[in-house]
């Protein structure tokens, strides 16, 4: 019955001084900055909560639909993916040329990928340890394990950067850079040109590039997110009780993970025969 | 009489006075509250009050001039189809007239159907019928506006571009291959009011589950905000998959990579599936939100509970699950497979079903109560014909035998119009029209808003019925030029749409001239159920003192009736008592006034 | 302010409770402070790790149609185990379980429906297939 009342008294008292720089000074409705701060450790509690409870859990809700639309959105790249591979397959195996898919998947470097693969990994086991150290309030640890992520994360789109490189080079960007006989005739895999569908490989190039691309959009989106946080939580933001920020956008991170998970074998390792 | 009325005319203005509607006394016994010292109009000013702020009210106001703004622009390119059509050879020319019925679609869809309701009066409404203060998430709230203005600003550049001719469907090759860079514009501008559509979703959907007050359980709430939650779910299921098809056909556009182009091993229907697999969904975030205003507003003026609660609650849920399951419907004659189209043509009268549930529970709710033709009554009744003839048609399009004559032809075009104007403008209109008290403090002019409903209803009707017969006459949509047996029909579709239009521009007069000289509304001017109407009106910025807790249902309009029954009984009883003891005071000091004389 | 008897007096108004959540919000395992410690992250990336690199060996060997769903299967897991531990899900409620399966149904529903399309596009004959 107390509570309302008392909290706002405690606006009254700190309205007019100058909100901690954490909060974004945008003017709220009633002039009163948004300074709610949880006296008792728990993190700040925004103004449209009941209590803290109530706004992990709405957060965590929010943080998870979200998710759902990313996984809609990749999940209508996958859907092209199954389509034209089954197709292009199906095509290859009718007319007994060489399915385009795997010629494709032979085309890009699978070292690099699977370092990647690693490299990703291991930048999900550092934010899952960074979101352990707010938790527990280890201000120094936080930060390394942001850094780490951070590396892993830059690492990956390094590699990511010397594949498409590679690819420019040896003329398998579509549309952009594209004349594929050259690598197919003289790369590592010798293939027979005239049993490959062009049109299918370079079908198979847009699709790497889109979900490649898309993933890495995403990827540089949280290198930003996790540098800021990195900065945020030099300033003791997150060790205070207000670890909730780094669990969300952990999961942002491991997202982004979950998906080269996929991405990784089915670009990557398509099995097939030479013929 | 009472002090209270005395004071009461006092505070009235002449205006107020020589305005008042009293047609609504009986049940809205005319009082004004006290107005609270500061609501959620005026605890701020200036304009950046406005732009930075995180209040889901304002945010719904001005979500509400922008869609206003979009309306008339998305209706200026509904005059120039009319009035292309007027003759067989079409006023405008063939490449013209493409743009105009594409810049038409273009807008009403995206940037005015989908986020009309929900980010208007859902934005308004859900905290405060839930009894919370805000939204889950009030930034991204913001963030959700500015994402809209800047699609509509894309979009409008694109039309001062040149505009595209592709329809408002952009199929591959025509916008990919056969179109201009323009078209990457348009697209970005949906592409931006999709994400707008994705966070006012995402934001109904974490409140709803987490922000309900104390005692408000699932089977208590409104079912305003079942529907709200249904339509959400699309919203943020279902938006995704558009964005991505918009932006591999913004790929294949500028970069002709093929992913949609044949002849380069790409499949045109493809885009098509990926494209109605968000937009037939799309037309249910179009049309739910439309039901959750009926569903509040028929209950208010029949004095009766909802008849069903829990079937028009879960019929909300199928119809947006269901919806995912139909988008074929659309590619009956594009080849696809005989045997996929017989699937999607079954699961699409399937869901018809749960609309025509809410169809006959909306209307055994109507039976035996006790009904109030007000404007926001008068539009809900249009509704219900208008959609059911809507619903009933789209069983038309729905068989597959039928489609495949009746496709591409203005049988379509009468259909979708039938639902979305006849159904959902009618319920938007309507619920402006029934929450405009509470959102800004006044009542609207009631025999104008009765007008406009009329005009509405009949002009929409002279425009569009027509349509259904050019149809199953088979006059092709999307020509600018037509066979001369149409005209006539032709004709008279352009004359009701200039009476729709009156009927259109009207509400914008009458409610603006409102906002000055409307008469000054209370609390609960209709004698509504309803959280929100426990606040005042405009109400406060948290909208509550403080938090309510919920002990009954919804809809409880039989406590209400006999309620207000007593309480008109103690009224008069009261006002006997006093005039008894008036006229005996008058006695008394008449015989004293003998006895000194 | 003052208001007047009206519809809604059945709404009893006094200060904050917990809002808006239902019994089976919560489980046993909502607990917003359980905190994963650093050996359970630990086994699980040595775990991922494995898994990588028997994804990457299944690749090579020739299974003919089982090669995608293996290398699919194998993903899945990876991907469920990363959710489970690294994003909280095993220590969530119920709710937080659907809002995290329910894309994936509808990811489901995209994919079989539109398949369903093309793989039965031959079961009829079509002139000039």
């Amino acid at each position: 019955m107390s509570e309302p009342i008392v909290r706002a008294a405690a606006v009254e008292n700190i309205a007019g001084r100058r909100p901690p720089e954490s909060q974004p000074v945008l003017r709220t409705e009633t002039g009163h900055h948004n300074t709610a701060h949880g006296h008792d450790d728990h993190g700040v509690l925004h103004h449209h909560f009941e209590d803290m409870t109530q706004q992990r859990e709405a957060t965590v809700l929010g943080m998870w639909a979200f998710l759902c639309t990313e996984v809609m959105m990749f999940g209508g790249l996958f859907f092209v993916y199954t389509l034209y591979r089954w197709a292009a397959t199906q095509r290859a195996h009718d007319l007994g040329m060489i399915d385009p898919f795997y010629v494709g998947s032979q085309l890009l470097n699978h070292t690099l990928g699977l370092v990647n693969t690693f490299v990703l990994l291991a930048s999900s086991f550092t934010m899952a340890m960074g979101v352990y150290y707010a938790q527990t309030r280890n201000r120094k640890m936080l930060m390394n394990m942001l850094v780490l992520t951070w590396l892993f994360g830059a690492s990956f789109l390094g590699i990511k950067a010397i594949e498409w490189t590679t690819d420019w080079h040896e003329g398998l960007v579509p549309a952009l850079n594209w004349h594929p006989e050259h690598v197919l005739t003289h790369g590592h895999h010798a293939f027979d040109v005239a049993k490959v569908n062009l049109n299918h490989l370079q079908m198979y190039f847009v699709i790497y590039f889109c979900m490649t691309g898309l993933h890495a959009i995403h990827m540089i989106i949280g290198l930003g997110v996790v540098f800021w946080f990195w900065v945020l939580a030099k300033r003791g933001l997150f060790t205070n009780g207000n670890d909730q920020p780094v669990e969300l956008v952990g999961m942002y991170w491991h997202f982004v993970d979950i998906v080269w998970v996929f991405l990784f074998p089915l670009l990557y390792l398509i099995a097939g025969h030479h013929i | 009489m009472s002090s209270m009325e005395h004071s009461k005319v006092e505070t009235q203005s002449a205006d107020e006075r020589a305005t008042r509607d009293d047609s609504m006394d009986d049940i809205r016994p005319y009082q004004t509250a006290p107005e609270p010292e500061v609501n959620y109009l005026t605890n701020d000013y200036g304009w950046k009050s406005w732009l930075f702020t995180l209040d889901h009210k304002r945010i719904g106001l001005m979500y509400l001039v922008t869609i206003s703004i979009t309306f008339l622009l998305g209706g200026m390119a509904a005059a120039g189809i009319r009035g292309n059509l007027i003759t067989p050879q079409g006023l405008l020319g063939a490449e013209t007239y493409n743009k105009v019925f594409t810049a038409h679609g273009v807008i009403m869809v995206f940037f005015f159907l989908i986020p009309s309701i929900p980010a208007v009066l859902g934005n308004f409404l859900v905290p405060m019928m839930i009894g919370a203060k805000d939204v889950a998430f009030p930034k991204l709230n913001l963030l959700s506006w500015y994402l809209f203005v800047g699609g509509v600003l894309m979009a409008l550049f694109a039309l001062m571009r040149g505009s595209v001719a592709t329809g408002w469907t952009f199929y591959a090759p025509l916008s990919s291959t056969y179109t201009d860079s323009t078209v990457v514009w348009v697209i970005t501008g949906a592409f931006l009011a999709g994400f707008s559509s994705i966070l006012t979703g995402l934001n109904f959907i974490v409140t709803i589950h987490k922000m309900r007050a104390p005692g408000l359980t699932w089977f208590r709430l409104p079912l305003f905000i079942w529907s709200h939650y249904a339509t959400s779910l699309i919203q943020v299921l279902g938006t995704p998959v558009v964005a991505i098809t918009l932006l591999l056909l913004m790929a294949e556009n500028i970069f002709h990579v093929g992913v949609f182009d044949p002849s380069l091993g790409g499949d045109p229907v493809l885009f098509q599936h990926l494209f109605w697999f968000y937009s037939h969904p799309a037309v249910y975030i179009m049309v739910l939100p439309g039901f959750a205003v009926i569903s509040e507003v028929i209950t208010c003026f029949s004095r009766k509970p909802i008849f069903g609660y829990k079937f028009i609650a879960f019929s909300s849920i199928a119809i947006a699950i269901f919806g995912f399951l139909v988008w074929g419907h659309h590619l009956f004659v594009s080849s696809q497979s005989a045997y996929a189209s017989q699937a999607f043509s079954v699961i699409s009268f399937m869901v018809a079903i749960p609309s025509a549930i809410k169809v006959f529970n909306w209307t055994a709710t109507l039976y035996k109560g006790s009904i109030r033709f007000t404007t926001p009554m008068l539009y809900v009744l249009g509704f219900l014909g208008l959609f059911t003839i809507g619903g009933l048609t789209g069983l038309h399009l729905a068989a597959t035998a039928t489609d495949v004559y009746l496709t591409d032809t203005y049988f379509v075009i009468a259909h979708f119009h039938y639902v979305m104007v006849g159904g959902t403008v009618s319920a938007y209109l309507c619920g402006i029209h029934f929450w405009w008290p509470k959102m800004t403090g006044r009542m609207y002019p009631e025999s104008w808003g009765k007008a406009a409903a009329i005009l509405l209803f009949i002009g929409f009707n002279v425009t569009f019925f027509p349509q259904f017969i050019l149809g199953m006459d088979h006059m092709n949509r999307r020509y600018h030029a037509y066979a001369p047996q149409y005209q006539f029909l032709n004709v008279m579709s352009s004359a009701g749409a200039t009476i729709l239009a009156i009927g259109f521009a009207l509400p914008i007069f009458y409610l603006l001239w409102s906002l000055k000289h409307g008469e000054k509304a209370d609390a609960n001017p209709w004698g509504a159920t309803g959280l929100e109407w426990q606040t005042p009106s405009p109400p406060p910025l948290t909208n509550f003192e403080r938090t309510p807790v919920v002990t009954t249902g919804p809809y409880a309009y039989s406590a209400v009736e006999s309620e207000r029954v007593t309480q008109q009984a103690e009224e008069l009883a009261e006002r006997v008592r006093e005039r008894v003891l008036a006229e005996e005071a008058e006695r008394e000091y008449g015989e004293k006034e003998k006895e000194l004389v | 302010m003052a208001q007047t008897a009206h519809a809604g007096d059945n709404v009893e108004r006094f200060g904050a409770g917990h809002a808006g959540r239902e019994p089976q919000d919560h489980d046993q395992r909502d607990d917003h402070h359980h905190i994963v410690t650093p050996l359970t992250y630990i086994k699980i990336i040595v775990v991922l790790m494995v898994l990588l690199i028997i994804t990457v060996l299944a690749a090579n060997i020739e299974m003919g149609v089982l090669n995608v769903p293996i290398a699919i299967a194998i993903a899945t897991v990876k991907a469920v185990l990363i959710m489970m531990y690294f994003m909280h899900l095993k220590y969530s409620s119920k709710l937080v379980w659907i809002f995290a399966g329910v894309a994936f149904v509808f990811v489901g529903i995209m994919f079989a429906l539109t398949l369903s399309d093309y793989f039965t596009r031959d079961w009829l004959f079509n002139p000039g297939h």
